[in-house]
This record gives C-alpha cells, sequence and structure tokens, in this order.
C-alpha cells in the first residue's frame, strides 16, 4: 500500500465517513455512521453523495416496513484511496511527533 | 470544511469515532437471551432423541439452530447499523471463541450422549447447562473481538 494523500478525502467530515466505513464492518447503516461521525443528516447525505459520485462508497437504499433505510459500504477504489491516506496521516502525524520532541 | 492535515487531531478524532461505532455491537438483552435459547436447543438433542415420545432426529434440532442464528445476526445487524461478514470460520474477529466453541460443543454433545447411555441423566444435565453457558460465554467474546476490529479500524488501521 502506498501512503498518499488524497485531496477528495481529505476534509475531516469525508474522512471520517471514510475511516468508518473502512473500519471492518461491511455495510453501515445511515444513522449508525450519522451518530459516530458526529454529523448531521443533511451534512452525511451531502458529502456521502460526494463520495459515490466519486466511486468510493457504494449505496444502498431499502426500507423496514414505511422507514427507509440507507447502507453504505466502500468500494475497492474508495478502500485503496482511504489506506494510502490513513497511512500518509499517520506519517504526517509521526513527523509532528518527531519535530515536537526535537523542539523540547 | 476543516482540513485534516491541518487538524493535528484527525487521527485521534477518528480512533473516537470508531470506538463509537465499535460500542453499537454491544449485544441487547434479546441477543443473549436468543443465544442462550440456541444452544439450549443444541445441548437438549441427545436428551430430546433418547426421552421424547417421537424421537427427534438431530437434523431438524440443528436446522431450527441455524435458522434462529440467521434471525438473531439479521435483527442485531438491523438494532446496531453495523453488517459484519457471517460469523463462520473464515471470518476474522471473534475465531478463535467460534473455534474453541465448536471443539466445546462436540465434547458437550458426545460426553452427553456418554453419561446418557450409563444413565446418568443429572450429570447429563449438568453438562448441557455448562455447554449452554459457555455458548453464551463464546457468543460474547466473539462479538469483544468484532468491536475490537472495528476500534483497531481493520485493514485501514
Amino acid at each position: 500500500m502506498t501512503a498518499k494523500p488524497d485531496p477528495l478525502i481529505h476534509p475531516i467530515t469525508r474522512l471520517s465517513i471514510c475511516g468508518l466505513l473502512a473500519a471492518g464492518a461491511d455495510w453501515v447503516e445511515f444513522a449508525a455512521l450519522r451518530d459516530a461521525a458526529g454529523i448531521s443528516d443533511s451534512v452525511l447525505s451531502k458529502q456521502s453523495r460526494v463520495l459515490e459520485d466519486a466511486g468510493y462508497v457504494e449505496v444502498r437504499k431499502g426500507a423496514v416496513g414505511r422507514r427507509p433505510r440507507t447502507w453504505f459500504r466502500l468500494t475497492a477504489q474508495g478502500r485503496q484511496a482511504v489506506q494510502g491516506h490513513l497511512a500518509w496521516l499517520a506519517q504526517l502525524e509521526e513527523t509532528v511527533s518527531a519535530s515536537t520532541r526535537d523542539l523540547l | 470544511m476543516r482540513d485534516a492535515a491541518r487538524d493535528p487531531a484527525a487521527l485521534e478524532l477518528l480512533r473516537v469515532q470508531r470506538a463509537r461505532l465499535a460500542d453499537r455491537m454491544r449485544p441487547p438483552w434479546w441477543y443473549l437471551t436468543g443465544a442462550a435459547s440456541l444452544w439450549a436447543l443444541v445441548f437438549a438433542s441427545p436428551f430430546s432423541s433418547r426421552y421424547l415420545p417421537q424421537a427427534v432426529p438431530t437434523w431438524p434440532v440443528l436446522l431450527a439452530a441455524v435458522a434462529v442464528a440467521c434471525l438473531l445476526q439479521w435483527g442485531l445487524t438491523r438494532a446496531s447499523g453495523v453488517k459484519v461478514g457471517f460469523p463462520d470460520l473464515t471470518y476474522r474477529p471473534g475465531r478463535p471463541a467460534r473455534i474453541a466453541m465448536l471443539a466445546v460443543s462436540l465434547a458437550a454433545i458426545v460426553t452427553e450422549h456418554f453419561l446418557i447411555d450409563r444413565g446418568l441423566l443429572v450429570a447429563a444435565v449438568a453438562v448441557a447447562a455448562l455447554a449452554v453457558v459457555a455458548g453464551v460465554a463464546s457468543v460474547q467474546a466473539a462479538l469483544r473481538g468484532i468491536r475490537q476490529e472495528l476500534r483497531a479500524g481493520g485493514e485501514a488501521a
């Protein structure tokens, strides 16, 4: 896996959505993703559409009784991008920590 | 919109969010009750095949157990909003608990048959009860494994 930044998932809201979807679950439901990320319905709808249009996220809509239910999962392309971006962020974090240690 | 690179706590925030997602996989009371009923059904099969007027063969009991397991899994997915892989032996999180329970199940059923054959009914019932407790503990351990996987971030970590 190559550690490289991805401009699409760089904003923290999209990073949260993708990072949660990459955490090991197959599918995550709208409310679960919203609550875990701590964002509003409208933000999740908007950002998930951006990710879906980019081919990073797959969306499945269904219903339980009269309640609509939306499920999300990462595509293979999205998973690869997230893993690369998280590896890059981890490197960045390590660099920042090392610099801070040097200053002290 | 906030920028992850300018926020040194971006990864820390993601860890907190993953912990929140993992916490949704705590089993509700009905899940554990259902799991206990499922294991009770399995470990009662040596008795039902001997003592019911029309001896119940093993396969319908196992079929019913699989149906209950699928129903419980579906219910947990609906309640938690998190769908994980089918918990067979190929699914990594919680696998040691599932393998251990498979071994315990086989040993318990063989022991129950052995004890029933020798007329040691009380001992057979005790073995079945202990096996049900072990079954529920294995379900909890498997879910704990899934929660740990979600917290750690799976392959993305």
